[in-house]
Order: structure tokens, then C-alpha cells, then sequence
């Protein structure tokens, strides 16, 4: 017969890991959890900025003539977007006057909850996940768009904790979101993360013209995501005459690598 | 009995720390460096310097600290950790006969290998994975390669630290007189 030790320490684990795992489903964990949570956020906070400030300056060091060229392109781009931020502001006026004229409801207001990001889920491949440090009580819930500081979408929500919840970016795989692209065509389809560094738009029709430098949006076709938020720029098209689709890759219009404050829209 | 007190809620927290780090700190950096298993290394360090009860309690307040932060199952890190101290408490015990430094690295490489064995099949057989069988992805072994030589220089600058701290942990020799 088997004999087990009064204080075998295998036992003593198992029975505490039990508990917890009880306490936990049972949801009776739940107030020290968040409690814990809430209380480790802000250190957990300082610690990510500071982890991604090291990933950042990494970056910059192992490719500085891939910066020198993004420098000068973005230069070129700013000035480009000025203008078209002057005009895009007349429109605004305008389309204010004319809703006012007409007495237009509107579309509805959003919400905006500001969150941190407090740590990663994992370093692996299936586990690229940010957590925030907002979860259901601030009212978020799966599908959500988030939108970086600059209002570009950076990914959505994917699950959520009480306090916490866990962010997918745009180019993480599995993270689909519906977009268009803002060409003659209005070309729809989905787009999905490509091995953490961009963006990948399959199954667009043959037929349809798309162009490097158009710009992505989401479609709306998405359940909790409006239309417009901003995805990035097709970099790169691939057209191939004997296949029935071509696809694009796209590239974000910031470095999803340095995020640290983001926004999630509630509709 | 106070001081007794003292030093769990001192080791909690101490604990509870390295937990914050890995979560926090490490897995965020570059993908090369966020392999470092600081977590694992502790609780080798715990079973190699301490004892097998002390590495097992270890476990349980690291494994609660992760379940807490990650989105996996609960109970995933409790049950990683689990594993990975029952396994390099077997290996110390039956392959290792001394305890030198290079037997403390040799265990940790062997605790690198079987955490990340044992995260692959949990991520797999849970459905968190995606994209195949962990084994047969460039990434994993990659993934792995790193994780185990960073282990190996934390493992190393840990038992120096170790050994110039305290004399607890310093080799002896018998002498014939």
C-alpha cells in the first residue's frame, strides 16, 4: 500500500492550487484579484514604458539608415498632410453649417476610454497580446477598436477581466479587422496581422486597382467598430495575372512597437 | 515568531516582484531578450539553494501572480511551474550528485527545456495556440535556443551573486587531517 506523508509538500500544493482554482471559477477570488490588480498596475506601468523604451532605442540602433529614409519620407508626408488638414478643416466647417441647417441628428457619440498599457501576455508567437490596464468595469468588452494616441487604430479588444483586458494589434495574426481601402474602387475586405510586422489585405478581386500609397480604413462592417479609423498604407501590391485574387500588404502609419497609452472606443 | 513572519512576507514580496518584471519588463522587450525566463531561474535557484518545499511555495505565489496578469486558463502557470520543479527536483535528485555550478546549469537548462515543452502542449491542448503543432515551428526552437542561453548567463551570474553574498552557498571542501 501506498503511504502518504503527513506533510508531503506535493500534497500541500495541489491542495492550495485546488483552492485557488475553486475560489477562482466559484468567482469568490475575484475582490482580492482585482484588488491585487489594481494594486500592481502602476508599477506594472512604469515597468512597460521603461521595457519599451529599451525596445525602441534597440530598434533605432539596428537599422539607422531604415530611419534616415522614414525621416525624410515623413517629412515629405507632413507637409503633404498640412495641406490637407487645412482643407479637411474647411470641409468640417462646412459640413457643421450644413447639419445645423438642416437640423441633422448626427451619427451618434462615442466614448473614449484612455488606457495604459501595463505588460504582454506572452513572448511567443501565439501570445503577442498587450494588457491594458481597463477592463469590463470601465465598460469594455470584446471587438472594441483601439486607437492610438495619434486616432489610428492599433487593434481591438479581445478579452476581457474586470480590471484588465487584453488587446490584439493589427499585426498580430488572428487580429481581423473589416477595412476598405480608399481607392476609385472602394476595394472591401478584411485584413489580418502578418508575423507581427504588417498588415495583410487577401481575397481583393483581380478587377479592382489598388495602388502603394493608398490609405486603409475600416469598413464598419466590423460590430463594435465605426467606419474611417485609419488602418495604414498599402506599401506593396501582389498582382499576379494567373491567380484570382491579389493581395496587399499594408503598413501601419506608426510603430505599434512603442505603444504605451492607448484609447478604446465604445460606440 | 515575528521574524519568522517577516521573512515570508518579505520572500512574498520579493516574489511577487519577480512576477511584475516578467510580466511587465521582460516580455515586452525585443523578441531575443523577452526569452529570459527570470520566473523559472528563481524558482531553480529556490530548488538548488533551498529546498523542494520552498521551490514548490515559490511556484505557487509566482504561478498566482501570472495566472492573475495572463489571460490563459487559471491555473496555467500554476501548473507550468508545478511541472517544471517537480521535473528538476527529480533531475537533482537523481542525476545530479553534487552541487556545483555546473550542476545548477545544467539544471537550468534542463527546467528551460522542460518549461518550454510544457507551455507548448498546455497552449496547444487549451486551443490558445494557433497556427500548428508548436513543434514543428521555427519559432519554438528559436524561441528556445534563446530562452536556454540566458538562462544559462542569469543562472551564472546568480550563483556568483550568490556565493559573494553569503557564505551559505559557497563550496566547502573536506579535509584529511
Amino acid at each position: 500500500m501506498v503511504r502518504i506523508k503527513k506533510n508531503n509538500p506535493i500534497i500541500s500544493f495541489l491542495i492550495i492550487a485546488a483552492a485557488l482554482f475553486f475560489l477562482h471559477l466559484t468567482g469568490l477570488l475575484r475582490p482580492i484579484e482585482n484588488f491585487l490588480s489594481y494594486l500592481v498596475r502602476p508599477i506594472a506601468g512604469r515597468f512597460y514604458n521603461f521595457s519599451s523604451d529599451i525596445k525602441s532605442s534597440y530598434n533605432a540602433n539596428n537599422n539607422p539608415e531604415e530611419l534616415g529614409a522614414k525621416v525624410e519620407r515623413l517629412t515629405k508626408e507632413a507637409a503633404i498632410l498640412t495641406i490637407a488638414n487645412s482643407r479637411r478643416l474647411e470641409i468640417e466647417e462646412e459640413n457643421r453649417k450644413l447639419r445645423e441647417t438642416l437640423k441633422f441628428a448626427g451619427t451618434g457619440s462615442s466614448r473614449l476610454v484612455v488606457a495604459s498599457v501595463i505588460a504582454k501576455e506572452a513572448a511567443t508567437e501565439d501570445n503577442l497580446g498587450l494588457i491594458i490596464n481597463r477592463g469590463a468595469k470601465d465598460g469594455l468588452i470584446a471587438g472594441l477598436a483601439v486607437v492610438s494616441e495619434e486616432g489610428l487604430i492599433v487593434g481591438k479588444v479581445l478579452e476581457t477581466k474586470d480590471t484588465t483586458a487584453k488587446i490584439c494589434l493589427t499585426t498580430n495574426r488572428n487580429c481581423q479587422l473589416a477595412a476598405a481601402i480608399q481607392n476609385s474602387d472602394k476595394t472591401q475586405g478584411i485584413t489580418d496581422g502578418d508575423l507581427g510586422l504588417t498588415i495583410k489585405m487577401s481575397y481583393i478581386p483581380q478587377l479592382e486597382k489598388i495602388a502603394p500609397g493608398d490609405i486603409v480604413i475600416t469598413s464598419g462592417l466590423g460590430e463594435h467598430i465605426a467606419r474611417g479609423l485609419v488602418i495604414g498604407r498599402v506599401s506593396q501590391v501582389k498582382n499576379e495575372s494567373n491567380e484570382v485574387w491579389q493581395e496587399a500588404t499594408i503598413e501601419p502609419l506608426i510603430d505599434l512597437d512603442n505603444l504605451t497609452i492607448v484609447s478604446v472606443i465604445i460606440p | 515568531m515575528l521574524k519568522k513572519i517577516g521573512q515570508i512576507f518579505f520572500l512574498v514580496l520579493l516574489l511577487s516582484g519577480v512576477a511584475i518584471v516578467q510580466f511587465s519588463f521582460i516580455f515586452p522587450l525585443p523578441t531575443i531578450y523577452s526569452q529570459i525566463n527570470l520566473a523559472a531561474i528563481v524558482l531553480v535557484f529556490t530548488l538548488f539553494f533551498f529546498d523542494f518545499r520552498s521551490a514548490l511555495y515559490a511556484s505557487l505565489i509566482l504561478g498566482f501572480w501570472l495566472d492573475l496578469y495572463s489571460f490563459n486558463f487559471f491555473g496555467f502557470y500554476l501548473f507550468l511551474f508545478f511541472f517544471t520543479i517537480l521535473l528538476a527536483n527529480w533531475i537533482l535528485k537523481t542525476w545530479l550528485t553534487n552541487r556545483s555550478l555546473y550542476s545548477f546549469l545544467l539544471l537550468i537548462l534542463l527546467a528551460a527545456l522542460a518549461y518550454n515543452l510544457f507551455s507548448g502542449f498546455l497552449s496547444y491542448f487549451s486551443g490558445t495556440s494557433s497556427g500548428g503543432f508548436f513543434l514543428w515551428r521555427a519559432s519554438f526552437w528559436s524561441n528556445l535556443f534563446y530562452g536556454a542561453l540566458w538562462s544559462e548567463l542569469a543562472g551564472l551570474l546568480m550563483f556568483s551573486l550568490a556565493g559573494a553574498l553569503t557564505r551559505r552557498f559557497q563550496p566547502f571542501f573536506l579535509e584529511k587531517k
